[in-house]
């Protein structure tokens, strides 16, 4: 009896011990971090990304010794902030992270964000004077800025000259200098591109107007759409433009429906497949409106690759060239430790050095505006994205843009599955966004 | 009431238990810190706007009753019952059979039973890997089988009711463990009750409708009831397929709540739908059990 209640004691010592030293271990190895050390997230885990980013990284390091930058890579796609939302509200976010500027004022709205105001205002006050002013205004949140902008971007429309010669098109009628292409000059084109195999299926497609970025909000932007009403701190998913930019997807359809374009997709390039994967590269598909960092994977996976670079279609003939841009940004989450060493290391890559490493590694646009007149930076195509910028325009930085895109995506898919007509689905993006927009009224944003 | 029942102990007793708590007490405190407390607390903030960061904002009612008018909602809830409808039933069927098969009297049956249960402890996420794989339209086996048999050439994840009905046919390759509690129910029937049958005799089929189908009915209603709560929670295989597409088709009624909590950070919101969830999952379980009451024997034969 005796042994046996001292066996018992012994135990329940031995397991309380164990119980009480878990947790203590792990705070003491989270104590461990070097003081000196700033941990990076970021979502851009491509190939191409990773290299950049560490390239960045790596300059940093060498302009500041003192400073260790943990670069750490966030799997689940660029725009997918799940895992620092979880990771900020449970105390172990990063100090630094890459996020999608279109984000940011949702995000300081939440309260993610550390205000950045009270540190560039120490170190530099002008600091908003060397960015383009569309990428700074993105990054504000009622009148304080949350982020830093790195690269920006541009959409245009790239084209397989081998393909369209293949189907007896002159690739010479998409060159820019004759203006951007109408709606129909593509449908007509891409009428000869397609091609059915035996079983029934696309095995040639000229183009999909769904497609890469293809979104609703790019079309829409060709109508002139404004997005949202200031006065109202309403968002206007049912203007005009938009209503045409689902029309245009719909009257697509009676070309390919839905279900022929995601076979084609599925099998010539499906989600989980590698960058190198990809219909336009492997002479699958004539047309794709893409952006700029585009053309970084055609260098590295198709260099062989005879395309050229035009302007998105319009809608109407003889209509002005027009493109949109959003791009990303560096932000400082709640929480962050050692704030000097990592504004230093936010500063750096936003800055004309990190930025100009981005921007040869990548492909993208810079938004350092000294950088724009650097000819270098931009070889051949890239040339013509730079140029671009000129016509572009920029996502108004509402507070809700996550549910907005992703409400906006659905109702693009609907009407493609002939499930809603515009009108409907984009009543259904108002009902169900509008109520989110609402706590934040009134707005306070700078067109 | 409780201290006096305590003081009624006497020493040794007192002891004991406070021994047997402490024992205990891993699961007292895991229960007590994850599962009661979130409990309470996510009733708590389903009445406040909460992102995680700022202060919650206390709303009353305001999260239950926008709720009501989300459309999404609706379209969630719809999915979630549309899945449960097919993959409960044919949940059971499948285990069911695996279970008859498992229990046949062969020399290799352990080899039979290892290679019917494995795809069992696979995790979820890497059968959903495979399923896209085995369905893609140009490559897939199963795209291929079916193609060959007349169906069109089609990636059937395109489709809001093939895309569902993709995820039920995924669910059955997790039926092992059903298959499992199946087959004991099946070995716990005694072998007298077939002896008098076949003397009678009574054919395999009646057999089974009559012996073996009455005495494992507490075995499905309990797998009934299991696989309501599973299919109320179902989520991770489209999170990986569909991503809740097209159009919302796999959006389930989880996907939703995810997608609120983590995504749009309104936890409160999420916690709204959460509570609802589990109404709405104890509500169908007690009309479960009391109709099942009628048809659930469990009768015990010596």
């Amino acid at each position: 009896m005796r042994v046996r209640s001292s066996t018992a004691r012994s135990l329940l010592v031995v397991f309380l011990l164990l119980f009480i030293a878990a947790p203590l271990t792990a705070c003491r190895l989270g104590r461990l971090r070097n003081p000196r050390e700033v941990v990076y997230w970021t979502t851009d885990t491509s190939d191409i990304g990773v290299r950049a980013e560490k390239a960045v990284v790596r300059a940093f390091e060498q302009a500041n010794p003192d400073i260790h930058v943990r670069l750490v890579f966030i799997p689940g796609g660029t725009g997918n902030d799940t895992m620092l939302l979880t990771a900020v509200r449970g105390g172990t976010g990063p100090d630094v992270s890459r996020m999608d500027r279109f984000e940011i004022s949702q995000m300081a709205a939440i309260g993610l964000l550390e205000d950045l105001k009270p540190l560039i205002e120490k170190h530099e006050p002008h600091l908003p004077d060397h960015y383009l002013p569309f990428a700074w205004q993105e990054t504000l949140y009622k009148g304080d800025p949350y982020a830093l902008p790195t690269n920006t971007d541009a959409r245009a429309l790239l084209y397989n000259k081998d393909m369209l010669r293949a189907a007896g098109v002159d690739p010479t009628v998409l060159d820019p200098v004759h203006g951007p292409p109408t709606f129909e000059t593509i449908k007509r084109i891409a009428l000869k591109v397609n091609h059915l195999n035996t079983r029934g299926s696309f095995d040639r497609v000229g183009f999909i107007p769904w497609y890469d970025q293809g979104f609703p909000t790019t079309w829409a932007m060709a109508y002139g759409a404004r997005f949202y009403n200031l006065a109202a701190c309403a968002i206007t998913p049912t203007e005009p433009a938009m209503q045409h930019s689902l029309q245009f997807t719909y009257d697509w359809t009676s070309i390919m429906n839905w279900n022929q374009v995601s076979a084609f997709l599925e099998t010539f390039q499906p989600d989980n497949a590698p960058p190198s994967q990809n219909a336009f590269f492997s002479g699958q598909m004539a047309m794709v409106a893409a952006g700029n960092w585009f053309l970084q994977n055609i260098q590295e996976y198709a260099p062989g690759l005879h395309y050229g670079v035009t302007y998105l279609p319009v809608p109407y003939a003889s209509q002005a060239p027009y493109t949109w841009s959003g791009g990303f940004s560096l932000v400082m989450p709640k929480g962050a430790h050692n704030i000097e060493d990592t504004y230093r290391f936010m500063r750096f890559a936003a800055g004309p050095e990190g930025q100009r490493i981005f921007t040869r590694e990548t492909s993208n646009l810079p938004t350092w505006n000294e950088l724009l007149s650097d000819r270098s930076l931009f070889p051949s195509n890239n040339a013509f994205f730079a140029h671009l910028l000129k016509f572009s325009r920029s996502r108004p930085p509402l507070p809700v843009w996550s549910a907005l895109w992703d409400e906006l995506g659905t109702a693009q898919e609907r009407v493609i599955l002939h499930e809603a007509s515009p009108e409907r689905a984009l009543q259904a993006v108002y009902q169900q966004v509008q109520p989110q927009l609402q706590q934040y009224c009134p707005l306070t944003l700078t067109p | 009431m409780r201290a006096s029942n305590f003081h009624r102990l006497n020493r040794r007793e007192r002891s004991h238990l406070i021994k047997g708590l402490l024992f205990i007490s891993p699961w007292l405190v895991g229960l007590l810190v994850f599962t009661i407390y979130p409990f309470l607390y996510s009733i708590v903030i389903s009445f406040t706007r909460y992102s995680g960061f700022l202060p919650p904002i206390w709303l009353g009612w305001q999260n239950y009753q926008r709720m009501f008018h989300d459309a999404l909602v609706w379209q969630s809830l719809y999915n979630t019952f549309f899945y449960a409808v097919f993959a409960i039933p044919l949940g059971v069927i499948v285990a069911i059979i695996l279970a008859l098969a498992m229990n046949r009297q062969l020399y290799e049956v352990a080899v039979y039973r290892t290679a019917l249960y494995l795809p069992s402890i696979l995790p979820l996420f890497a059968l959903s890997l495979v399923t896209l794989v085995l369905i893609s339209p140009q490559y897939g086996l199963v795209s291929y089988v079916l193609t060959a048999l007349g169906f069109p050439q089609m990636d059937y994840l395109s489709d809001q009711n093939t895309a569902k009905l993709v995820i039920v046919a995924l669910a059955q390759l997790g039926a092992g463990n059903a298959a499992l509690i199946f087959l004991a129910g099946l070995r716990a029937i005694p072998q007298t009750l077939y002896d008098a049958a076949r003397i009678d005799g009574a054919s395999r089929l009646r057999c089974f409708w009559s012996i073996t189908l009455p005495m494992l009915s507490p075995v499905i209603l309990y797998n009934i009831i299991t696989g309501l709560s599973a299919a109320l929670q179902v989520f991770q295989q489209a999170f990986i397929m569909t991503g809740g597409g097209p159009a919302h088709g796999t959006l389930f009624f989880f996907y939703y709540l995810y997608n609120s909590a983590f995504a749009y950070a309104q936890l409160g919101y999420a916690s709204a739908l959460a509570v609802f969830l589990f109404v709405i999952g104890v509500v169908m379980a007690l009309v479960l059990y009391a109709i099942a009451q009628r048809f659930v024997n469990y009768e015990q034969v010596s």
